[in-house]
């Protein structure tokens, strides 16, 4: 008896406590050897880019906490959130909101670097098909980078999935990470073409990396570069063009859209219609700045059809109104936009005035006033024109993931429009601190960003 | 002992039978047919064990306390009975011998203790072995079975996190072994099946109510336990192999007693409120902090969203929040009845409860538990064919609001408007006020159902052989539904039904094991020897999926998925667990006196990467009577005296399943119609067995024929090759990787229990028992603690239950600002600064327990206590001057009372300098403080129906209070909950009645 129970149990034994996967799970080998699972997981990137971490139109994300944390929106909520620290530049290196950013970004650089690796060993997807896939990976790890370099300064700029070494790795400068991200652009632009893989321009092409190209050399006051890559994008004329009606600017269909994140879930709109919107006053959250509003002009358009009031007894509250939808609808109809051709217009505005083509600058800004229903400008000299050029940005891309925090922190501006409306405003104030819990975790990353 | 004999004998005869060999014997010529009865005197005893001394023979008295067996005339019969004491009888030739056994003035005598697969007795454990009966549990009204532990043990430290119906607890069994927080649960055993104590609840639809999830020991109905035994010494777990390294909790069910059908009736109801609140800010103090606060910070237009003090809410409204949040009344109504009987060969047991709790909450939420218990056990004419099944089944169902309301009760300014307009309806006074209530609309449902099942099968292939199988089985589910209707949000978003979400969670775990085994036993001369060898396969799987549906046509329809617009896969878990071993036990006794014990496991788990899959584990116990030796046996005043101790290893593997595997999993993130594929975790293949090295030293002493006993236990466990989800900064894309860690944590302390029976009169008694605690723990070796990513957490030498935080070291007196202790002198107060070690592990903890019977009337009473320090109100108070209320300690700041105030001034944010100062001086050390409580855990009272007065019917009638009174100087509402989020431990009062017929 005694030996029936042995026999039985050793030779059970490795086979009895050997388990399948259970059928939720691929490993990781398997994902890359078929081109279906392998784009299943790009999606899985595209969207968390779209549910968390900088991207998002979700209220951590920047165009909500930029928007606060310049002059485009006024914070109204009440109880202390995350979001009124940005509003007040009370940021300290504990803001939950602060660490997501950065902790979300992270964990999206790392899927898109796991997409790189495990593409280099997969003879069984075909070549075209996996340049597509490592060109997307490369933009995404370009986009999540330069966000996080804007935003907090010298930053690790993370290429592997080695978790030993990035668990201890440094800070670079901020001028190598921008480097590095052109040179992941260039890359994913040998890689990528004008065709989109994906109907709705849901996943990047060529156009989607040299927008991002024209910005960076933009920010890197790389004019002629700048204005190369913008111009490009603008002579692809059967596949952009400035979308005149405004309504109809930031529908899923829009002509001026170059890339854009899916909602997901069918029938699903933006998250930013959601978090922006309010029907009744005071609003939960923020609003749009009394500053803001009345900068449209009387005769623009956009602050009729991009700008929505609500009205209760005689207070007049505004919110952003580019998307409209705050709901689920039958169809999905609005996508969150991410890079446009109006802003590769202004950029190139900006590049040319800058580059002393004052009349190709003076058309393109036009180009964009006569579609807000405005007269040519007025502005003669470069240094007006230049003033114009950002007066315009501010107008056109206000609450689209912050570029006018960016564009007031590059052009040296911060400090003189947001001291008088911010009374904590110091010049510390532009760079987030890093999250604290990613120092005692990584003391490598010391020291934190100066003043905080 | 009390004198209800009937009640002893019906629990424990069944317990006694099994472990009992008794063997059939051939009629020789010279043998004698003796018979006779055994009483106590007046009423006979049933299922008294009645052997021939120096054999294996032996009968069981029936149940009038007959018996006859076949003995030489030569011969001596041992008769014993749990609870009494045993006696030996020469035969010298007589046919019958009436029997009369005296009760055992002590428990301690040949009480069977349950050590999972073998029982002993506390006269001859040699190991660490705790133990509760239900008498202990009985009167208390609880939810969750470690309710019932609290105090009662040594080594065992369990705190209530939640005082919500299903709210968990949090169990130590000597200290934390684990640096990996979820790494430190015990083993559970329910009936021989073990039973996981991973939650199948989703924190998606339970977060904000519950501490933690759901906790699954909730579905056990505890007044269906007979008893739990906590084995905590290696001697104990050792053959619980690689899941014993944190102590093993076994929970025995009731089983048929009797012989006569018996039925038995209980009926209880509690009421409850919350024992401890926090005096709050009145409307004039807190306006007064509001003003002085926008006043520092230079502000003298309030902004328009101040609605509390720009003139939106009235200024001399004042509410008691908690009193209206959390100030209800729960109740609880428990019934249970039971059916028991059967004869010599076949016993039975039938019971059913049925139970409903509510909360403190506004509302009318319930939670109900029914639970189904049945136990049958038959063994054949020769004895030589047992097999006893249990079926425990119960279900639970809650309707909860999906919110816990104490943040509210303690945040909500006392000049917010009222919760309902006069119509009824919700009062969002404009907009302007987010009602608490609200959330309430959105409810939390739960549904669970738990069935185990276990059936031993046993057989005597010779006199001393036995073959044992036991066959568990325990199915698990769960559902949980949490509803946000677009009512809960304020009016202003101007959200309709189409934005209303139902998140629904689905849980099932299944899980058999089969465990064959062989018990030998054999005696010869002054030799005892036991022997067992068994052999385990067990197999688990779990499922787990939530979802999510968006958008309903109205918020009517929001209970049905099929409703939404939309439904979306939150996550999916699927997971399969096996696991094999090879056990087995020696036991060896020498002239009654010496013992030793030696157990062993060889296990492998699916839960390691294929090197790493096997492992062996082991212990040695051995024990001393010495008062069994011939120079001590006749001493009048040491009555019992032993000394044991062991030595061996153990194990964990609660680390879940596949980690050493690298997958992609199906995420529940939707991409253009494409679900996508997400890698899971970061993995390292070679990770293996975390384990555990115990010691123990222990003496057990009894005075005075035992009225005085006294137990001191001597422990230590030291707990290596320590494997943890290391935390990783988000760089790496993930918080953790499981591995193993060269750390090394020691535990060690000092138990003692003492037991005295003060009165023993026939009207009168009075026992005493009293436990404490004196845990030590220490982080011994931790090789590349510098540069790894604990180096902010931990420190070498200290406890691993510290905080490292910033220094307090007062107010600047100028500025009126916390200020710190600069560590590292570079002027500034960084991250780098959180140098300062809080402990805020237990320093010693125990318990007070005094039992008073006089005549009918009988008195309990437990005080459990504790020293520790923890966090305090700071850490989970906003900013003092924002918009929440305040702890009226927060009156006492700058300038007022100078900087020996305890808070710094007030500030609405503004003061960045001030702002940083407090989140450093809530994870500084004045946020954590002395938390030690004396309370008086239990206190009943119960009148047992005098005999006759209504015929054949028994029972007697309680009034039982728990959480009566407690003595601390706790900054803050609870110091056992130690939380201003979660609803504390409730105070409850409660009335029952138990009748026997």
């Amino acid at each position: 008896m005694v030996t029936v129970i042995l026999g039985l149990s050793l030779l059970g034994c490795t086979k009895f406590i050997e388990v399948d996967l259970p059928v939720s799970q691929l490993t990781g080998p398997a994902v890359y050897q078929d081109q279906t699972t392998a784009t299943a997981a790009l999606s899985d990137i595209y969207a968390r880019l779209r549910n968390n971490g900088v991207l998002t139109g979700n209220p951590d994300g920047t165009s909500m906490v930029l928007g606060l944390y310049t002059d485009e929106l006024a914070y109204y909520g009440t109880g202390t959130s995350p979001l009124e620290s940005f509003f007040t530049h009370g940021l300290l290196p504990s803001n939950t909101y602060a660490s997501s950013l950065w902790s979300n970004s992270y964990g999206q650089v790392y899927a898109a670097n796991a997409l790189l690796e495990g593409l280099e060993n997969s003879p069984e997807i075909p070549k075209s098909a996996t340049h597509q896939l490592q060109g997307e990976a490369l933009f995404i790890r370009a986009v999540l980078h330069f966000y996080l370099v804007n935003l907090y300064g010298d930053i690790p700029f993370i290429t592997t999935t080695d978790y030993q070494g990035n668990a201890q790795v440094q800070r670079l400068p901020a001028s190598e990470v921008m480097a590095h991200i052109i040179g992941d652009l260039e890359a994913a632009d040998q890689k990528l073409t004008y065709g989109y893989p994906a109907q709705n321009r849901v996943r990047a092409n060529k156009g989607a990396v040299r927008a991002l190209l024209a910005r960076a050399h933009l920010y890197l006051e790389q004019w002629s570069l700048a204005d190369m890559y913008a111009s490009d994008i603008i002579g692809q004329t059967a596949l952009y063009a400035v979308e005149d009606d405004l309504d109809a600017a930031f529908l899923k269909g829009s002509i001026s859209t170059i890339w854009q994140l899916h909602p997901g879930v069918s029938g699903a709109n933006t998250l930013q219609g959601k978090i922006f919107s309010f029907s009744s006053g005071p609003p939960a959250i923020a609003a749009l700045t009394q500053d803001l509003v009345s900068s449209f002009g009387e005769n623009d358009l956009r602050g009729q059809h991009w700008v929505k009031s609500v009205t209760q007894g005689v207070q007049v509250w505004y919110h952003p109104y580019k998307y409209k939808l705050t709901e689920n609808t039958g169809v999905s109809q609005e996508y969150s936009i991410v890079l446009r051709l109006e802003e590769q217009i202004l950029i190139r505005a900006e590049a040319r005035a800058n580059l002393g083509d004052s009349d190709g600058a003076k058309q393109d800004l036009n180009t964009i006033r006569n579609r807000a229903g405005l007269e040519n400008t007025t502005a003669t000299t470069t240094m007006q024109l230049l003033a114009a050029i950002q007066q315009e940005r501010k107008l056109e891309l206000f609450t689209e993931f912050g570029h006018r925090w960016f564009d007031l922190k590059r052009n040296g501006m911060a400090e003189a429009v947001l001291s008088p409306i911010k009374p904590a405003w110091e010049p510390k104030n532009l760079l987030f601190p890093l999250p604290e819990s990613e120092l005692l975790l990584n003391p490598n990353l010391e020291p934190q960003n100066t003043g905080y | 002992m009390t004198k209800n004999h009937t009640l002893c004998r019906r629990r424990r005869i069944y317990a006694g039978c099994l472990f009992f060999l008794s063997l059939s014997l051939t009629l020789s010529a010279q043998d004698l047919l003796v018979s006779g009865q055994v009483t106590d005197g007046q009423l006979p005893i049933s299922g008294a064990n009645v052997l021939i001394k120096n054999s294996n023979t032996g009968v069981v008295s029936d149940f009038d306390g007959r018996y006859t067996i076949t003995a030489r005339p030569t011969d001596s019969l041992q008769i014993s009975y749990l609870g009494y004491t045993t006696l030996t009888i020469p035969i010298q030739n007589r046919s019958t011998i009436n029997i009369t056994l005296q009760e055992d003035a002590t428990a301690l005598g040949e009480v069977q203790i349950n050590a999972g697969y073998y029982t002993t007795t506390d006269r001859e454990k040699t190991g660490s072995i705790a133990r509760v009966t239900a008498k202990d549990m009985e009167t208390q009204p609880i939810t969750n079975p470690l309710a019932a532990l609290q105090g009662r043990m040594a080594g065992v430290n369990i705190t209530q996190n939640s005082g919500i119906p299903g709210g968990g607890f949090n169990i130590q069994i000597r200290g934390i072994n684990s640096l990996r927080s979820n790494g430190n649960a015990p083993l559970y055993i329910v009936n021989g099946v073990p039973y996981s104590s991973q939650s199948l609840g989703s924190s998606l639809t339970s977060s904000g109510l519950l501490a933690s999830a759901t906790s699954p020991l909730n579905s056990i109905n505890p007044s269906d336990i007979e008893s739990i035994e906590v084995l905590k010494d290696a001697d104990a777990t050792a053959i619980y192999g690689s899941r014993g390294a944190n102590g093993v909790v076994l929970i025995t069910t009731k089983s048929g007693t009797s012989e006569k059908t018996a039925f038995s009736l209980q009926a209880f109801t509690s009421l409850g409120k919350v024992s401890s609140k926090m005096e709050m800010m009145d409307t004039g103090q807190y306006l007064a902090m509001r003003r002085e606060a926008y006043a520092n910070d230079g502000i003298t237009s309030y902004p328009v969203n101040a609605y509390d003090i720009n003139g939106v809410w009235s200024q001399t409204k004042n509410t008691d929040w908690a009193k209206e949040l959390i100030g209800g009344t729960a109740y609880i109504k428990n019934l249970r009845a039971g059916m028991s009987g059967g004869n010599q060969q076949t016993r039975f047991l039938l019971s059913g409860t049925y139970r409903t709790e509510s909360t403190v909450f506004p509302g009318d939420d319930t939670y109900a538990q029914a639970a189904v218990q049945s136990s049958v056990s038959h063994r054949s004419i020769n004895d030589r064919f047992k097999v006893d099944l249990t079926l425990n089944y119960a279900s639970n169902k809650s309707n909860i609001q999906a919110n816990d309301l104490t943040t509210q009760a303690y945040r909500l300014a006392p000049n917010a408007p009222a919760l309902y307009n006069e119509d009824g309806s919700l009062n969002w006074e404009n907009g302007t006020f987010e009602n608490p209530l609200a959330n309430g609309l959105g409810k939390y449902t739960n549904r669970s159902k738990n069935l185990i099942a276990n059936a031993v099968l046993s057989y005597s292939l010779a006199p001393n052989l036995e073959f044992r199988t036991s066959l568990g089985y325990n199915d698990m589910d769960l559902k949980e539904a949490r509803t946000w209707p677009s009512t809960v949000y304020n009016p202003v978003y101007g959200v309709t039904s189409s934005s209303s979400i139902l998140t629904l969670n689905g849980g099932t775990r299944n899980s058999w094991i089969v465990e064959p085994q062989l018990h030998w036993k054999h005696t010869w001369q002054d030799h005892e020897l036991e022997v067992l060898l068994g052999t385990t396969f067990q197999s688990e799987s779990t499922e787990m999926r939530t979802q999510r549906g968006t958008g309903f046509s109205s918020n009517g329809l929001i209970n049905s998925i099929g409703a939404a617009a939309t439904v979306q896969i939150l996550a999916e878990q699927l997971s399969e667990y096996r696991y094999q071993a090879v056990f087995g036990r020696v036991n060896y006794k020498f002239k009654d006196r010496y013992i030793a014990n030696l157990t062993g496991r060889r296990d492998g788990s699916s839960r390691f990467g294929p090197k790493n899959r096997f492992a062996n584990f082991g212990a040695i116990g051995a024990a001393w009577i010495f008062s069994r030796e011939k120079f001590l046996e006749k001493s009048s005043f040491l009555s019992f005296g032993k000394l044991r101790g062991s030595y061996g290893t153990t194990g964990s593997d609660q680390i879940g399943d596949y980690q050493f595997l690298d997958t992609y999993s199906v995420s529940n993130n939707l991409y253009n119609g494409v679900a996508g594929l997400q890698p899971t975790r970061l993995f390292s293949p070679n990770f293996g067995w975390e384990t555990n090295t115990k010691v123990e030293l222990a003496a057990e002493l009894g005075f005075l024929k035992d009225r005085i006993t006294l137990s001191s236990a001597w422990y230590q466990n030291r707990s290596s090759n320590q494997l943890v989800g290391i935390p990783l900064p988000a760089t790496t894309g993930f918080n953790n990787i499981q591995a193993n860690l060269d750390a090394v944590i020691l535990n060690r302390g000092l138990e003692m229990e003492l037991r005295t029976l003060n009165i023993d009169k026939k009207a009168l008694s009075w026992s005493t028992t009293a436990n404490l605690t004196i845990p030590n723990n220490r982080l011994l070796r931790f090789d590349g603690l510098e540069g790894s990513t604990y180096a902010n957490t931990y420190v070498i030498g200290e406890p691993v239950d510290i905080i490292k935080g910033y220094h307090f070291t007062g107010i600047d007196a100028d500025s009126g600002i916390y200020q710190f202790e600069d560590y590292n002198g570079d002027g500034l107060i960084t991250s780098a600064d959180r140098q300062f070690i809080s402990d805020v592990s237990p320093q010693w903890f125990g318990g007070l327990n005094n039992r008073i019977a006089y005549k009918n009337w009988e008195l309990e009473v437990l005080f459990q206590f504790v020293r520790q320090d923890g966090r305090n109100y700071i850490y989970s108070s906003n900013l003092p001057g924002t918009m929440t209320n305040m702890p009226i300690e927060v009156l006492d700041h700058w300038p007022a009372n100078g900087e020996n105030a305890e808070i710094q001034r007030y500030t609405t944010g503004l003061n960045s300098k001030a702002f940083s100062a407090y989140f450093r001086y809530r994870t500084s050390n004045a946020a954590i403080s002395d938390a030690s409580y004396i309370r008086l855990k239990s206190l009943s009272l119960t009148y047992k129906i005098p005999k006759n007065l209504l015929g054949p019917v028994s029972g007697s009638i309680y009034l039982q209070g728990q959480n009566l009174w407690t003595l601390t100087n706790y900054k803050g509402a609870d110091p056992e909950n130690q939380s201003l989020t979660f609803l504390p431990p409730l105070r409850q009062l409660t009335m029952g009645t138990i009748f026997n017929f």
